[in-house]
């Protein structure tokens, strides 16, 4: 008898028949879990790895680990069985495991080909495989015949078979009431606007109630509602946390973005669309000018991210896009790829190539700020003002120029003493002429410089020009020239860049101050041709890495900066204001450019994510307005720490010629050629030395005229709109697919992973061979009818929201792990009719309201709650408190305080421990009466009151939040300000309208709280708290003190019926 | 599959069976006999430097202002070795070297357990402060506090298991340090403020009218509870209610330190002028307070005087002054709290923990500041069943590398929840498809340090 149990266990374990599974389902598991802790990729502990068949056999510091076919003589068998040696430290191993390690031993240790260790390829094909083909999410939607029975509608039919199944039924319908309440949150999040509750109390003909949803669907407060059920699936916050917390730029008009796609019910598939890569889209949504689809890229880009050095700290970069891709595959596919970040997935079929092939694709996008404007063009008339304002300035500058040359040889023949210099200057200016005295003596004056013509030879001047003529050639190669258009592989985005094609002698129009012109430019891109309101984003190509360094002639102010972007770690340390108003060199050594993508940002203020900065990175704090420029016309890459030198073209005549009216007449030809709209380089440099000198006066006081025309212009560039800058993602890099970090580490880099999408996909689904980013064909796949999660997963989502739980209860999970669908026919045939009724969210949660499951009552049978105690088989419908949103709306909703205003900049939410240092400001009371959905999501600190109650944590997808219930949310209720002061909004508004009984205000006050009237003992027991409350108060004016209606309202907001749904 | 208490207490968490149940395993939970039942932990946050404080490094004074040679991140041309502007003493029998900025610690150097050999992983606040709270460098998982509450249940009914008594400033990474993570809601920090209201909406609004209010409601809750079959979901929250109710009048009252003799003020430094050391001084007092009354947890924090952003202890200039002054805000006050609670006979069962996320460097860039340093830093324990007088493990002569009995931050996690009575591989929760315990598969109890 022992003989055959021990024969029978033999058989259990042979690993003949299929050695590859043996090793992975016996061995490799006990290897993971029990050893390679201390003998693995990260410890070697002496110096001993068990992670690959060689190592094995090397063994460490007491020789060879085993003995392939003599587990007695392998030491690794010893120390298991505690033979010596004991091994692994703490308990010894179960006896089936160490059987195992024996056996596989004795068959020779077996190591399946391919599998590297500890990377990719660990888990069997065969049990993926199994996987694939057997998970019931990983097949397509199976949308069957309605089964057979009485109900009317199809969730009904669905819903009946399963509970008469189980003996069981659904309760009584809910009263009225109580099903108008249930809705009116269901669909908006507030209690139902008294007309509206009015109109379908009194409507008794057929469809009364779907009316009533209609009308909850149409309303705005629609939108809010799911936009902000949303939000929780992307973490949506608007700052980065981590230590500084950075504003996430324009977080807050994604949100809206979210509010106007479900008000206006954005078919889903199109909505997948736009977040995976509304940029990239042949034909994206646009709503009042502004791209919507690239508005959704925005989702990407909300999550945690740090300002360090990317190049010492590599998970900074390796945490975002792991973040962004368990939040894509999450929120969209219910997967949970980044589970093999590290190691192939353990239960789901997602290898670990399948992390890094989507790691390939998000590393070929940049994370950028997009500007939504489409065709926003300079408005009608800012050309011809221009025009006008250069005449009208150039004949000014000529009437300065006039005396010029008779001035300037004043000032030489004084600066050489010479016997004429009295009789040169007698009845000119005297303050002219000793400008230019002191303009001749400046010291150290580059050659470059039109005066020093008068101090050098010619024959200097022409050796000169050759030597920097030469130096230029040989020491830079142009990496890019803006004179003629932005250069293939370089990004010009914004409005001021798309405007910003300069001819030589295009300016700017001071916007500000006294100055007629902000800048008269060379030829080049420069961001303020129409207004330095407009914005700018110029983005180089990844740089080569063989370059040192890149320089490049630019010129900026207003905050503007150029950033150095490595690894794409975009609030990086590294960049620098640029705060030259006239072109200059600008240096950056391209470091790591070899090691890490790298490439170069000049960005506008608005532009830049590191602005506003923490305290103490920028020597002047800049304010809120988005003025800012910069402008740039070559860049250059060299290997040497030089800077190009400015070459003397400009000079030749001057040079050929060097008198005092050769300088009138080059000054002079400068000012008339500009005048005239046909400016040359070297006109350029003349006029800006003439202003930068003080020769010509850069004013719009010069003339009448020019005063008028510059107030036309100013008053036409207040009118217009700012750019709208937010953060997003884009391509302009050719893809790449990305090398596969073993065991998660940054630093341990091995092959390569194709980027394609899931490999548990339908075949269809995983284009591969791309030439992009892969993002587009990402979004498609993710689009797509075929997909088996897409639509499975949102509307999942939706009957959560309806119902209080998904059919999937793991909402965020449909692999192995979640849970099994309570109705899997069902989640079919919704899934199905989502796609085949064009993707409609508004008729998908139509369609779910209206069941008969929706509009029963909540009051569970003992025998059907002993029966299936977590309802899933819907016998009632669930009571719920209200989300900590709804908990705050209603309060505002219900004291009158509420502001129905749409959209716009987030609120900052009122905090008790307000650190300013963190961007953790201070916010009002009742958030200015708005909606929770506008209330600022600040790492680090969220909405206090919201908080209390369950709001999450914006880290990770989130589409089931915890329900808890803790002391801190009574406290809330009884003795938070919030809600105080909302008691008193209420009274304040009730104690104004002069009721005449305490009972009928009592009455309004539950029709008004709890959306159904008092009962009589209801009206009792609250007319004796008020006349206690007047009594305590000393009030003799019952109805009209505020502070007993204050008392009665907050009780009121105290009662469970007040913040339970039923 | 078998159901653990633990899985049934969590599934049952809306319903009357919750509370029921949890009272059950209040206190009753440790998987062994524990030496400790509560932990206060004086977290010490920005880097406190090791050779500035119990790790003397004779070798720094004879290379300082030399360059410096590191292998760190650091490392630059431009580095000098730094000695430590401070002398050390022996101190008591076991002799331990403490630095003079704590004279009122080396005056308990017997009830130490020192810990020389200390290794964190990340450099950077944000990470090294999560990590040292949950193991893991990104946020979302259960905190040390919150998994001892976990593990143990609480033995006060009326007071959260876990709270964090704090100046108005939460370190880098903010409250996913104190965070619950996935654990149960009642396992997460509940913050106590030194100045001003203790916690948040704690003070009865308009208390004479409150229990009218009360009375209301709870008749008026009792109906609707009929009304919904006596939902689960309206029962807790029912109850849930009478707890707030109640706790409004405990929590001040065992913040009250009315009833502490002049004598006890007098030693947590309740007299001293500095208004920082008053207020350090009045959350160690309240920390032992709250001890006494069955909280399980209690973690400190300092007030963040020279850290600017990133933690009191962050010295990368001003470390003279800014060493001294932290030192002198916060040196009485946890040296009162282990001499008080060793007088009332609580420190053996009470686990004083002093520890930052990691220490500094012995080189400096501007010849008055130290940098981040998780290579190798200084921790210590006091009480609790550690081994009093103990020095454990050593840095190398620099004080750069943990070099000797090297102890990461997932052995620190399964020592101090060994003493607490719990296997650190047996306390876990299910999440995301795994039994996660706090030190992940990593983690081991160093036995050297229990009494």
């Amino acid at each position: 008898m022992k003989r055959w149990v021990t024969v029978l266990a033999m058989v259990s374990l042979l690993p003949a028949a299929e050695p590859d599974e043996f090793f992975e389902r016996k061995v490799r598991p006990v290897l993971a879990a029990r050893c390679q802790s201390c003998h693995g990729a990260q410890k070697q502990f002496a110096a001993l790895r068990l992670d690959d068949r060689e190592s094995i056999l090397k063994g460490g510091m007491h020789g060879p680990a085993a003995v392939p076919g003599q587990p007695e003589a392998s030491l690794l068998i010893q120390a298991v069985k505690h033979v010596g040696r004991k091994m692994p430290m703490g308990e010894k191993l179960p006896e089936a495991e160490i059987a195992a390690l024996e056996e596989w031993v004795r068959m020779g240790m077996h190591w399946p080909a391919g599998a590297k260790p500890g990377g990719a390829g660990l888990a069997t094909k065969a049990f993926y495989e199994k996987l694939r083909r057997e998970h019931w999410a990983y097949q397509p939607v199976r949308s069957g015949a309605l089964p057979a029975g009485k109900a009317a509608h199809p969730v009904d039919r669905f819903l009946d078979a399963k509970r008469a199944a189980a003996g069981l039924s659904m309760a009584p319908a809910a009263d009225r009431r109580v099903l108008a309440r249930r809705a009116a949150y269901v669909v908006t999040g507030l209690p139902p606007e008294a007309g509206l509750l009015e109109r379908f109390l009194n409507d008794r003909s057929a469809g009364a109630y779907e009316r009533y949803v209609d009308a909850l669907l149409a309303s705005p407060r629609y939108g809010e509602r799911w936009a902000r059920h949303w939000m929780d699936v992307v973490r949506y916050a608007e700052t980065h946390g981590y230590e500084w917390n950075y504003e996430i730029q324009g977080a807050w008009h994604y949100r809206d973005y979210l509010i106007r796609a479900f008000n206006r019910d954005v078919p889903y598939n199109q909505f997948v669309r736009e977040h995976v890569a509304g940029d990239l889209l042949a034909k994206p949504r646009v709503v009042e000018g502004r791209n919507e689809s690239v508005l959704a890229t925005a989702f990407y880009r909300l999550g945690e991210m740090g300002h360090d050095n990317c190049n010492q700290f590599r998970e900074l970069r390796t945490d975002v896009v792991d973040n962004q891709i368990d939040t894509l595959t999450r929120a969209f596919q219910g997967a949970t790829v980044s589970c093999a970040r590290c190691h192939d997935h353990k239960i789901d079929p997602i290898p670990t190539e399948d992390y890094y092939s989507l790691y390939g694709i998000l590393n070929s996008s940049r994370q950028v700020a997009r500007t939504l404007e489409v065709g926003a063009a300079p408005p009608a008339g800012v050309a011809e003002l221009k025009r006008a304002i250069r005449q009208e300035l150039a004949t000014a500058w000529l009437g300065a120029t006039a005396k010029l040359g008779a001035e300037l040889a004043a000032a030489l023949a004084e600066q050489k003493d010479a016997p004429e210099a009295a009789r040169l200057a007698a009845g000119l200016d005297a303050s002219r002429v000793q400008q230019w005295s002191r303009l001749l003596q400046r010291d150290k004056v580059d050659l470059a410089d039109p005066l020093a013509v008068f101090a050098h030879p010619a024959a200097e001047y022409a050796k000169e020009r050759a030597a920097r003529e030469r130096f230029n050639r040989e020491k830079f190669v142009t990496a890019a020239d803006f004179r003629e258009g932005v250069p293939a592989g370089w990004s010009a985005e914004g409005l001021g860049l798309q405007a910003g094609q300069a001819r030589a002698g295009e300016f700017a129009v001071a916007t500000e101050g006294r100055a007629a012109v902000e800048g008269i430019f060379p030829a080049g891109l420069f961001t303020n041709l129409v207004t330095d309101r407009w914005n700018g984003s110029l983005r180089s190509p990844m740089l080569p890495a063989d370059k040192k360094f890149v320089s490049f002639e630019a010129l900026g102010g207003k905050f503007a900066a150029r950033r150095v972007i490595l690894d794409h770690c975009v609030i990086g340390e590294n960049y620098d204001l640029l705060d030259s108003p006239r072109l200059r060199w600008e240096k950056v050594a391209a470091k790591d450019a070899g090691k890490f993508p790298l490439y170069l940002e000049l960005n506008t203020k608005t532009d830049n994510p590191r602005i506003p900065d923490r305290p103490g990175r920028l020597k002047k704090t800049p304010d809120a307005s988005p003025r800012s420029y910069f402008g740039v016309t070559r860049v250059l890459y060299h290997d040497e720490d030089v800077t190009p030198l400015e070459t003397l073209e400009h000079l030749e005549a001057l040079v050929a010629a060097p008198t005092a009216a050769q300088f009138q007449a080059m000054a002079e030809r400068a000012v008339r050629a500009w005048g005239a709209g046909t400016a040359t380089a070297e006109d350029v440099k003349w006029l800006n030395w003439l202003i930068d000198n003080g020769v010509l006066v850069n004013s719009r006081n010069l003339t009448p005229a020019l005063r008028t025309l510059t107030d036309r212009y100013r008053a036409t560039e207040a009118g217009m709109a700012d750019p709208t800058v937010v953060a997003g993602m884009g391509d302009f890099d050719p893809g790449a697919d990305h090398p596969i970090f073993q065991a998660g580490s940054a630093t341990n880099p091995g092959r390569v992973a194709p980027r394609h999408f899931l490999s548990l996909m339908p075949e269809g689904l995983k284009p591969v061979g791309l030439a992009g980013s892969g993002r587009r064909e990402l979004a498609e796949a993710m689009a797509s009818e075929e997909n088996p999660l897409t639509a499975r997963v949102m509307v999942n989502r939706i009957w959560h929201h309806v119902f209080g739980r998904g059919m999937v209860a793991s909402t965020d999970d449909f692999g192995s792990n979640g849970a099994a669908p309570s109705h899997p026919e069902l989640l079919d045939y919704l899934a199905g009719e989502y796609a085949r009724r064009g993707w409609s969210t508004k008729g998908m949660i139509r369609m779910l309201v209206t069941a008969a499951a929706f509009r029963q009552g909540s009051a569970a049978e003992a025998a059907a709650r002993a029966k299936d105690p977590a309802n899933a088989l819907l016998h009632h419908y669930p009571v719920r408190r209200l989300e900590a949103e709804a908990v705050r709306d209603t309060l505002l909703a219900v004291s009158g305080r509420l502001e129905e205003k749409l959209y716009g900049p987030s609120i900052q939410p009122h905090r008790s421990e307000p650190q300013e240092h963190r961007r953790l400001f201070q916010g009002p009371l009742d958030g200015d009466g708005r909606r929770s959905v506008y209330l600022k999501i600040t790492r680090m600190q969220g909405p206090r009151f919201l908080e209390i109650f369950d709001f999450p944590s914006p880290l990770q997808t989130r589409g089931n939040r915890d329900v808890t219930n803790v002391p801190p949310q009574a406290l809330a209720l009884l003795n938070d300000p919030f809600v105080l002061d909302q008691a008193r909004v209420w009274a304040k508004g009730l104690t104004a309208q002069r009721d005449d009984a305490v009972d009928a205000r009592i009455g309004r006050m539950f029709l008004r709280g709890l959306g159904r009237p008092a009962t009589e003992t209801e009206l009792a027991n609250w007319r004796a708290l008020a006349g206690e409350f007047a009594a305590r108060h000393g009030a003799k004016d019952v109805l009209g003190s505020e502070a007993v209606w204050t008392d009665v309202a907050h009780a009121l907001f105290n009662l469970k019926e007040f913040v339970y749904l039923r | 599959m078998k159901i653990s208490r633990r899985e049934l207490l969590r599934t049952s968490s809306t319903g009357f069976g919750y509370l029921a149940m949890e009272s059950l395993l209040a206190g009753a939970a440790p998987h062994f006999a524990p030496r400790a039942k509560n932990v206060i932990f004086c977290f010490m946050p920005g880097g406190v430097g090791q050779m500035d404080s119990f790790d003397p490094k004779p070798k720094l004074a004879e290379l300082d202002g030399q360059a410096a040679v590191l292998d760190n991140y650091v490392a630059g041309p431009k580095r000098k070795w730094l000695k430590s502007p401070w002398a050390f003493r022996q101190h008591g029998q076991s002799g331990l070297p403490v630095s003079e900025i704590f004279p009122h610690i080396a005056s308990v150097a017997d009830e130490l357990t020192v810990i020389r050999s200390m290794k964190s992983e990340f450099p950077l606040h944000a990470r090294a402060n999560v990590f040292l709270h949950t193991g893991r460098n990104f946020g979302g998982f259960p905190s040390l506090g919150s998994w001892v509450n976990y593990g143990l249940g609480s033995v006060n009914k009326n007071l959260p298991g876990y709270l964090l008594l704090n100046h108005g400033d939460n370190p880098p990474g903010g409250l996913e340090n104190f965070s619950n993570g996935f654990l149960p809601a009642t396992h997460q920090a509940m913050g106590v403020r030194a100045d001003g209201v203790p916690v948040d909406n704690i003070v009865p609004a308009g208390a004479e009218r409150q229990s009218a209010k009360m009375a209301a409601v709870r008749a008026q809750d009792k109906e609707f509870l009929a009304a919904t079959a006596n939902a689960d979901a309206v029962e807790a929250a029912i109850s849930n209610f009478e707890m707030a109710y109640r706790m409004q009048a405990l929590a001040p009252d065992v913040l009250n330190l009315d009833r502490e003799t002049e004598a006890t003020r007098k030693l947590y430094g309740l007299d001293a002028e500095n208004p920082h050391k008053r207020a350090y001084g009045l959350q160690c007092l309240r920390a032992r307070r709250l001890v006494e009354a069955g909280v399980r947890f209690v973690e400190i924090t300092p007030p963040n005087l020279y850290g600017g952003n990133n933690g009191t202890w962050d010295q990368h200039d001003k470390l003279r002054e800014g060493h001294s002054t932290n030192a002198m805000v916060t040196d009485q006050a946890v040296t009162a709290l282990i001499k008080d609670l060793k007088s009332r006979g609580l420190l053996q069962e009470t686990l004083v923990l002093w520890a930052g996320e990691f220490g500094r460097t012995p080189d400096t860039g501007n010849g008055d500041g130290r940098d981040h340093h998780p290579f190798g830093f200084t921790i210590w324990m006091a009480g609790g069943g550690a081994k009093a007088g103990l020095i454990y493990g050593a840095t190398d002569e620099l004080g750069n590398h943990a070099v000797e009995n090297v102890m990461t931050v997932h052995d620190l996690h399964a020592t101090v929840l060994h003493l607490l009575g719990l296997d650190h591989t047996k306390l876990s929760y299910r999440f995301g498809g795994r039994d996660v315990t706090l030190p992940d598969v990593h983690g081991r109890v160093v036995r050297a340090l229990v009494g």
